[in-house]
């Protein structure tokens, strides 16, 4: 009998099987693998997920220093007029609000974008608690410039007996804006 | 000296078997009765190991039950002498697939254009598990044979006219057999079941091989029964032969194996061409083989889908945890996907929105310089301010004083509220005034001591 005569029938059954079986094989092992993968990058991303998690729980306990976006001019005025009420500044004081637009920091992920106001005729402490309320809502905006000068009409003097000045100051609004956004 | 073959031979015991072991010196005869050759097969290890010198030859000789017939046109298989192709042209005769089969064919002339392959066959089945012991012993399997065709091989090396052109009826193990020789080669062979049965196939085949001289082979124990072989025959004289069966086959073996001979038929003759291992055994461990490989592959595909699931399970698991500190973390958003995206978004906000940026100087608020600046101008000095400019931390105060000392009380006074004050530079004006310009920066140690801004 041949060896041709050994690869019978039931053999080549058997060897169909063993194919089967291979590719059964090779598609479980593959599968193993992948999910292999999978679950290392799980693992990996669990220990990024909890790292960032005790990140983010630390900076919330900071200060912003930015906002997330830009404030309108319509909001601008109306913060300016809310801090003016909260500091009795007579609405004759406000003389100019004058918002500019966001301008990028360089290449920086921030923009920044200024607003400048000019009072008259208003209190040294009236002042301090006017930028005090300006950037009170910890939103990354401050007063960053103030320039002061007397009241041109010298030895001005308000009902309550102190000094009141000319002033210009600059409300400056930090923004985190990343360009890839 | 050579050792006698050991013979495993089968005799009729009523409708049942009786098998008998004989051979050299040593190998005193054993009998095992019944039909089933797995009792036979699961004895050979014990037999093999106590007569391992005299098993070394074997050849099993059979009763004609065991076997299967056939005879089919050398055309039905294009003349091919391929055993493969004339196992596979049985099965259209036989009721086995080929390789079920043991089989052994043999040609007629080849000069007759017409000429016949003849066969005879048995189910594997039933000897593999003997044949497997005798292979897995020290053993050589040398022949496997029916005993009536050995037996009349036999008779016709004497009688070589039988060769030619017979009819032979042979009684043997008590019942008769029919077969027809044309040219040294088996073109018939038939197992009557009963007398009856046996006359009748006597007639029609006596008239179908017209030209075939009829012979009579005795070799059953029992004398010859005259009466019984006219009853099939007929009133006809026909030449008769008596024959010791055992004898005749056991010294007819020998001549076979000592190479002599060689027998019309030999059912392990693929094992021997194919060398140590038959065919059906290398098949089977082929299959096994097979199977193994195909059983261990599964087993490891079943590790590897069992492994795949814990792990996806595991990962399931690290999936919900993340989901359920990314929740935690952000409990005002609607979390369903890009679980990862989303806190690393956040993240980016948080760290762009909370923390400050080497890279850019971030705006500083006024209010810390100015409280320092409002507490640092003395109250008891007559100062008339003519500028204040606060830029971040940076201080530019333009004032007039009645005396050149008030600038130094005045910058002592600024400097003792927290801030760096250079000394003021100072100019008399013509009321009899001093003009003094003073620049200073907001102290660092005194403003994070206050716990203010930057």
């Amino acid at each position: 009998m041949s060896s041709s005569q050994i690869w019978n029938r039931q053999s080549l059954l058997f060897a169909g099987l063993l194919a089967v079986s291979a590719i059964v094989l090779l598609t479980t092992a593959n599968e193993w693998l992948k999910v292999n993968r999978e679950f290392v990058s799980a693992s990996q991303d669990l220990g990024q997920c909890q790292q960032l998690v005790r990140e983010i729980a630390g900076l919330r306990h900071r200060p912003r220093v930015a906002s997330l976006e830009s404030e309108s001019p319509q909001q601008t005025i109306g913060r300016v007029i809310e801090a003016q009420g909260q500091c009795q500044i007579a609405p004759q004081s406000l003389v100019a609000v004058s918002p500019t637009a966001p301008t990028r920091l360089g290449n920086t992920e921030y923009q920044v974008r200024t607003t400048e106001l000019v009072l008259q005729q208003v209190a040294l402490d009236q002042l301090h608690r006017f930028a005090s309320a300006l950037g009170r809502n910890d939103d990354g905006q401050v007063v960053r410039e103030l320039s002061l000068t007397p009241e041109p009409a010298r030895n001005a003097i308000a009902s309550n007996g102190l000094e009141l000045w000319n002033t210009r100051l600059i409300l400056t609004q930090l923004i985190y804006s990343p360009t890839s956004k | 000296m050579s050792i006698p073959p050991a013979i495993l031979y089968e005799h009729a015991r009523g409708d049942s078997s009786l098998w008998r072991l004989s051979g050299g010196d040593d190998l005193a005869d054993a009998w095992w009765q019944g039909d089933d050759l797995r009792v036979l097969a699961d004895r050979w290890p014990e037999l093999s190991r106590a007569h391992r010198a005299s098993l070394k030859q074997l050849a099993i000789i059979a009763r004609s039950t065991a076997f299967l017939f056939d005879v089919f046109p050398r055309s039905d298989v294009g003349g091919s002498t391929k055993r493969s192709t004339l196992a596979f042209r049985l099965e259209a005769d036989l009721p086995h697939s080929a390789e079920e089969l043991m089989c052994d064919f043999q040609f007629g002339s080849t000069s007759n254009s017409g000429s016949n392959v003849s066969a005879v066959a048995s189910p594997q089945a039933s000897w593999s598990s003997l044949l497997e012991q005798i292979e897995l012993s020290d053993c050589r399997l040398e022949l496997v044979a029916p005993k009536s065709l050995v037996l009349l091989q036999a008779v016709t090396e004497e009688h070589v006219g039988f060769r030619n052109n017979s009819l032979i009826l042979l009684h043997v193990d008590g019942q008769f057999e029919i077969v027809g020789l044309k040219g040294g080669q088996v073109i018939l062979w038939r197992l009557p079941s009963e007398t009856a049965n046996a006359a009748r196939d006597w007639q029609v085949l006596q008239e179908e091989f017209s030209a075939a001289h009829p012979v009579v082979v005795w070799a059953s124990r029992e004398p010859i029964s005259h009466a019984i072989v006219g009853e099939i025959v007929g009133p006809a004289e026909i030449p008769v032969v008596t024959v010791d069966e055992v004898e005749r086959n056991r010294q007819f073996v020998s001549r076979i194996l000592g190479g002599k001979s060689a027998a019309w038929f030999d059912l392990a003759r693929d094992a021997k061409c194919s060398g140590s291992s038959s065919p059906w055994r290398q098949s089977q461990s082929l299959n096994r083989g097979l199977l193994l490989i195909a059983g261990c592959l599964l087993v490891a595909a079943l590790a590897c889908y069992w492994r795949a699931e814990r792990v996806r399970g595991a990962v399931a698991q690290l999936k919900a945890q993340q989901t359920t500190l990314v929740r935690s973390a952000l409990p005002e958003q609607k979390i369903t996907s890009a679980v990862m995206a989303r806190l690393k978004s956040e993240h980016a906000k948080l760290t762009g929105s909370r923390t400050t940026n080497k890279n850019i100087e971030l705006p500083i608020t006024i209010l810390p310089v100015m409280r320092q600046v409002i507490s640092g101008l003395p109250t008891d000095l007559p100062i008339s301010v003519h500028e204040l400019r606060l830029n971040g931390r940076e201080i530019y105060l333009d004032v007039e004083l009645g005396l050149i000392q008030d600038a130094a009380q005045l910058a002592q006074s600024l400097q003792a509220s927290g801030l760096n004050v250079s000394p003021p530079s100072t100019s008399a004006v013509k009321n009899g005034k001093i003009r003094a310009q003073f620049h200073g920066t907001r102290n660092e140690s005194v403003g994070r001591g206050a716990g203010s801004q930057p």
